[in-house]
Formats: C-alpha cells, structure tokens, sequence
C-alpha cells in the first residue's frame, strides 16, 4: 500500500469517526458545555427565567457567604453526610466484595441479590427505610423496645436524620462492589501463593496483599462516593421534605439549589450555588489525588 | 339532567383549537368530566386538548420558549407572582361583556384573581377551614362539642392536653391538632388580633406582639401534649388525611374536604364541625384558597379560551358536573357532599336542589362551609412576587424554630421577619 494510499484511509477512518461520534458531542455542546457556560454568567446575575438577567456582579456569592445561614447549614450538613457516609461505604463494599469473593457457591445470585437495592427506584427504598425507622411504631424502633433498648427518634430528632439517611443508603452498595469484586479477580494468584509459602495467615494476606493490590481501585471508590455524597438529593428530599426535616438536618446543597431555583425561581443564585459547590468538589477531589500518592500503589510503578 | 346547549346560550361558531394545561378530566373525575363532556356538546366547532398535568417548571419553560396554551389551570395562591412577572394577561375587556356574574363568587376568591385593580382569572373551587372534633373523645372530657367555646383558646389547649392517648412511650392519639406547623398560623394570628402582613401584602409584620403571642400559644399547646417531636413521630403514621377520621386525633383543624374522607371512611363517627372564633370573641375566622382558570399572555385563541371559562363559570355546567358528582356517588354507595365552586349562588343550588341530609354532623357541616367563605381570608403573601418565599422564612426561620423549642417565639418570628424582608427585597 503507498504512503498516500495509507494517509487516505486513515483520514476516512477518522472522518467516520468523527461521523459516529458527532451525536454524542452535539449532544454534549448543546446540553452540556452549554448550559454549564451558561450558568457562570447567570451566578453574577438575577434572573428568574421569565425577564432578562440582571447583572449583579458578585452580589449572590456575597451573600451567600455572608447572609445566608441556610446555604451555611446546608454545606455543613452535606459535609458532616459525606464524612459519615463514604467511609462506611467504602468499608461495607469492601467487605462484602471479599465475602462474596470466596463464596463457591450460588456466587452470581449473591452477587445479584446485593445489587438489586441499586437498580430499585431510590424514592422507593427512601419510603420503605422512613417506614422501617418510623420512631412511632417503626418495626426497628419496635424491635429495640422490646429488647428494652433505647428507641432513637430517627426521623424526627435532628441528631438522627443524617445517620438515618446514611443507613438507608449503606444499603445500595452495587456499583462499588462490582468495582471491588472485578478488582479482587485481577489480584495475581502468585501474590497469594507467596504470601502463604512465607507464612503469612489471612488477616495478614489481606493486609499485605489484597488491600494494597486493590489501592487504586479503592481510591476511585473513594473518589466517586465523595462526589456521590456531595451531590445528594433524593433521599433528604423525599425521606424529609423540601427544607430536609426537622430543623433542616438533612438540608443538603443540591435540595437548597433546587428550592431557590425551581421554587423561587432564582436562577443566578442557584447558579452561584452550582458553582460553590462545583468548587468545594473540586478542592476535595484534588486534595484526594495529593493524599493518594502517599497510599495508592499502581502495578506500573514498580519498576 | 340539563342540556348542555341550554346551559350557555352562544353565538360562537367558528372553528378553533384550544389547548389547556392543569385540568384533568378522567371518567373517574365526574365533576370534571362531565363539565368538559358538555363543553364539547356545547361547542362542536371548538377542539379542546387538556393537558393535566402542570407546574411551575413547565409554566417557565412554556414561557420562555413562546410555547404556552391558551389556558391555564392554576392555584390561585400563585396567580399574583406569575402576573407580576407579566405571564397572563388581563381579562377585564372579557368581564366587560358581562357573561359572567361576578357578583356571584365570594369576597375572597374574587380578590384574590385581582391583582393592581385588574382581574386575571375565574376563580373555581375553594377550601376552608374549619375545627373537626370527635364527639366521643370530648365527652370523656366532659365536653359538650356542641357547647365548645372555640373563642376559649386556653380551653382548647387544656383539651388537647386531656385527650392525648399514650400506650408506654407510644402516641396513639394526639389531642389538639391546631395546624400551626402547617402554615396556620396565618389564621391564629389573626383570631389574636395580630397580622402577619398588611392586606395588600406590602409589608411584613411578623414581629407584631399579637403574632406572637399565638404563636407562644401554639408552641404552648403541643408542649403540654408532649412536645412537637412527639406530635412529629405520631404525624409522621397517618396515612391519605385520615387520622381524623380513623380516631388517631380528637381535636384537629382541617380544611372542608375532610368531610368527603369521613363520610367514605367513618361515615358513622360522632363528630362536629366548628367554626373557630377570635380569642375571646364571637367572630368566625377561616382562611381559603382555591384555583382559578387564567388566559396567559400569548395564548392562540384568547376568545375561545374566554368561551370555555364562561361556559366552565356558568351556573347551569356547575349543575351538571353536580348532579354527575352525586349520581357517580350513589352508585358508589357514598353520599354526596356538595363541592365548594367559589360561587355562592351554585353553592346554596347544590344544598337545595341535590344535597340529602345525612343527619347531624354532615348537615350542620355542609351549612357551615359557605358562611365561612363568606367572611374567609386569602393569604396575603399571595399578593406579593415574593409570596413564596415570604411563607418559606416565616415556617422555617419563624414557626419551626419556636415549635421545636430552638428559639423563643419572640425571637424566631423576628428572625423570620428578617428573612423575608431580605427576600422582598432581592425579588423586587
């Protein structure tokens, strides 16, 4: 084949390429890149949709800054959340990642049974753990009674609607497991073999080889669960309400941005919202890869 | 049964589409229904489309793209902020023909489609609200309930405090709902001689002594029936608005259409419906609310969308829609509770001509509703473009606090006040 026999098919190729995959990036200029563009400019504005924006310049984050104690509560709340949440996460998918990696048996429809609560509609699994943990007469609260244990007000005590939350949402840990099932399958065996020529028992092979084995993969749960945690929404919203309960314990930054815009039609500030929020992710997100150097081992770095 | 060409008499007769959005009229829906069956007999040439469902992102989105209909059905509570930012457009040139009787609707409804001395809407439907008590938990009191004095707002207290039903550490029944973590404490408010916000809906006034003062008696009331968590925990159970009816409250507040759920799930329950009273007074005092039927700015078809509100409006469709109401009941083997229709005359029709008592309760209920419209208020944070806002800092940075015991009542609704000045302020 000539050289320009080779060129002429490359460019063809790339042309269909760029055919196959105009779609998808009309899709994301228009819908994406677009409107998140947008809302830059909207934050330095008012506008509520029906009259034309007006600018304000840095007006909105000045007072979400300075005058709005529910914006306040609502980080706090996201944050004291995503600290409870994320780390349980990680932990119970984990763990039952390495369980279901030693069963023999009946391994897939385990595997199955775990990852139905994901795929379950959440407002259904948020009204079915409100039930489960009604402080009235709640078959948990019931439970603890009759064990003459302290029946804790989950849904009506501001101190226990976070961890309500949390515990309903233990309960979905499909995605994460999958990832930490598929990680556990690519754990060489030899490792395995060594480690028990040398000696080592199970808490140590665990230790020693599957955990810093799995490093990376963890760190991109971990990843991912922050990010989850910080965009929550569904479960303060419909397992509380709007303002998330008792005295806005379970207001979380995602419900207080869809109240300003949707309900008070304030779209610059819940712009403004938007990218406060963008911005704590990302601070966090970016401290997350500085820490992971420190404890995230890649095969590839070894040599 | 009437016939619908008898019902509006019009020279209208030119072919037209008009689409509206927010109204459902399912079969299981009769009053609906079979006004909207009747429409269509009545005007051939006009193709109706509705669309039920409906909401304030679609109204947005509907706007800003030129994309509304040519009517919409809304709450009315929400009229003023849309008008405000210049959605629907004044009817006042249609009014003029006088195919509609204003004179008709009750005070409230009719102020409220209002806004700066222009009318926006026909108001349609409206609810009130009024004191449901169980007979028999009071008699355990040694309450008469027809001799209940409700201007006596510390006997009320003292009776939701006795009738409280415990088993161990669980509530069963809560005394004495008055509603005030619900937004009710505009009514409250008022019965004590206080205002939350001037009638026009101008300025806030939540700070004013007699505001407080009933919202202190509020707080008061639950704290001696256990506290508001407790009244959350138990709340938090009820199921389809029927704690009252099936025994789990003895004294609550509620709007007129609790009425139908009692008559479909205790139609035997001893109860009374009563009007409250000003603290200390005699004067009734009740809130309403309701919808309205708007033509928003841009609609295809103005005149055809007026057609259909005249038609919607008239006496004789409200009959009919009536009389398919109590006929889909009686084959249900329910009793027909007439509806409210914000019109007085259609109102009082409904009791004369279709209405067939069904002893004590229900009947002396059904009498009250429409002197409670009569003198009834609208909220006044329906007038502001704020409005919204305006209720949200006043429930959550005045009414909860104080209720859950995080600040003095004094406090919490000066807080509040604060709030939503702010808030006037940024949307003005």
């Amino acid at each position: 084949m000539s050289v320009f026999a080779a060129n002429r098919q490359r460019r063809e190729e790339s042309r269909a390429a760029w055919i196959a995959l105009s779609p998808w990036i009309l899709g994301f200029l228009v819908f994406t890149l677009w409107p998140v563009g947008s809302s830059i400019y909207f934050s330095f504005t008012r506008y509520d949709v029906v009259s034309s924006p007006e600018w304000v310049g840095l007006d909105n984050y000045r007072r979400l800054f300075t005058d709005d104690r529910r914006f306040a509560v609502s980080i706090r709340n996201t944050v004291v959340y995503a600290l409870m949440y994320v780390p349980l996460h990680v932990i119970f998918a984990l763990a039952i990642a390495l369980l279901l990696n030693q069963a023999r048996q009946l391994n897939s429809f385990f595997r199955t049974l775990y990852y139905l609560p994901s795929v379950t509609p959440a407002v259904a699994t948020a009204y079915l753990w409100i039930w489960l943990l009604n402080p009235n007469d709640g078959i948990v609260n019931r439970g603890l009674r009759t064990l003459h244990l302290p029946a804790p007000g989950w849904t009506v005590d501001p101190f226990w609607t976070k961890p309500t939350i949390v515990i309903s949402q233990l309960w979905i840990l499909g995605g994460a497991l999958i990832i930490f099932l598929a990680g556990l399958k690519g754990v060489p065996v030899q490792l395995y073999e060594a480690a028990r020529l040398d000696g080592a028992n199970a808490w140590q092979r665990l230790r020693d080889v599957t955990l810093p084995m799995l490093s990376g993969v963890t760190f991109f749960v971990v990843t991912i669960s922050i990010i989850n945690a910080f965009q929550v929404f569904t479960q303060g919203y419909v397992m509380f309400d709007e303002d998330g309960g008792p005295r806005n314990s379970a207001l979380f930054v995602v419900m207080y941005l869809f109240k300003r815009a949707f309900e008070f039609l304030e779209m610059g500030y819940a712009s403004a919202i938007a990218w406060l929020l963008f911005l704590l992710i990302l601070v966090v997100t970016l401290f997350q890869f500085r820490l992971s150097k420190r404890w995230v081992f890649y095969e590839s770095d070894t040599n | 049964l009437l016939s619908a060409q008898e019902a509006t008499p019009s020279s209208f007769n030119r072919e037209a589409s008009i689409t509206a959005w927010g109204f459902g009229a399912e079969e299981t829906n009769p009053m609906a229904y079979s006004r909207i069956e009747a429409f269509r007999a009545a005007y051939p040439t006009i193709q109706l489309e509705l669309v039920p469902t409906f909401d304030d992102q679609q109204l947005l989105t509907g706007y800003a793209s030129d994309q509304l209909p040519d009517l919409i059905w809304i709450g009315r509570d929400k009229l003023a902020s849309w008008v405000k930012r210049g959605v629907f457009s004044p009817i006042d040139d249609f009014i003029a023909s006088g195919r509609i009787d204003t004179s008709q609707f009750y005070p409230s409804a009719w102020e409220q489609v209002q806004v700066d001395g222009k009318v926006y809407g026909i108001p349609q439907f409206m609810d009130v609200r009024a004191l449901y008590v169980n007979n028999d938990a009071l008699s355990t009191a040694g309450q008469d309930p027809a001799s209940l004095d409700t201007g006596n707002w510390d006997l009320l207290a003292d009776l939701g405090e006795q009738l409280v039903v415990k088993d161990g550490d669980t509530y069963q029944r809560w005394g004495f709902d008055h509603k005030i973590q619900a937004q009710w404490l505009w009514l409250w408010a008022r019965g004590n001689g206080g205002n939350l916000m001037s009638d026009d809906g101008q300025e806030i006034t939540f700070d004013e002594e007699k505001n407080v003062e009933a919202l202190q008696w509020g707080k008061d009331a639950y704290d001696a029936q256990g506290g508001f968590a407790a009244y959350e925990g138990l709340a938090s159970t009820w199921q389809g608005d029927e704690q009252f009816a099936r025994g789990q409250v003895a004294m609550t507040m509620y709007e007129n259409w609790m009425l139908g759920i009692i008559s479909r799930v205790a139609p035997d329950l001893p109860f009374t419906v009563l009007p409250i009273r000003t603290r200390g007074g005699t004067d009734m005092i009740s809130f309403t609310g309701g919808l309205a039927w708007v033509i928003p700015n841009g609609a295809n078809d103005p005149e055809a969308a007026w057609e259909f509100i005249t038609f919607m409006a008239n006496p004789e469709t409200w009959m009919i829609g009536a009389e398919a109401t109590k006929a889909a009941r009686v084959s249900e083997g329910v009793p027909f509770i007439p509806s409210l229709t914000a019109n007085q005359t259609v109102d009082q029709r409904q009791i004369d001509e279709l209405y067939e008592s069904l002893g004590g309760p229900f009947d002396s209920a059904v009498e009250l509703f429409p002197e409670l419209l009569q003198i009834g208020f609208s909220l006044p944070t329906t007038k502001s473009i704020a409005g919204a806002q305006i209720a949200d800092a006043l429930q959550n940075d005045g009414v909860l606090p104080a209720l859950r015991g995080e600040a003095s009542p004094e406090d919490a609704l000066a807080d509040a006040d604060q709030a939503a000045e702010d808030a006037v302020e940024t949307a003005s």
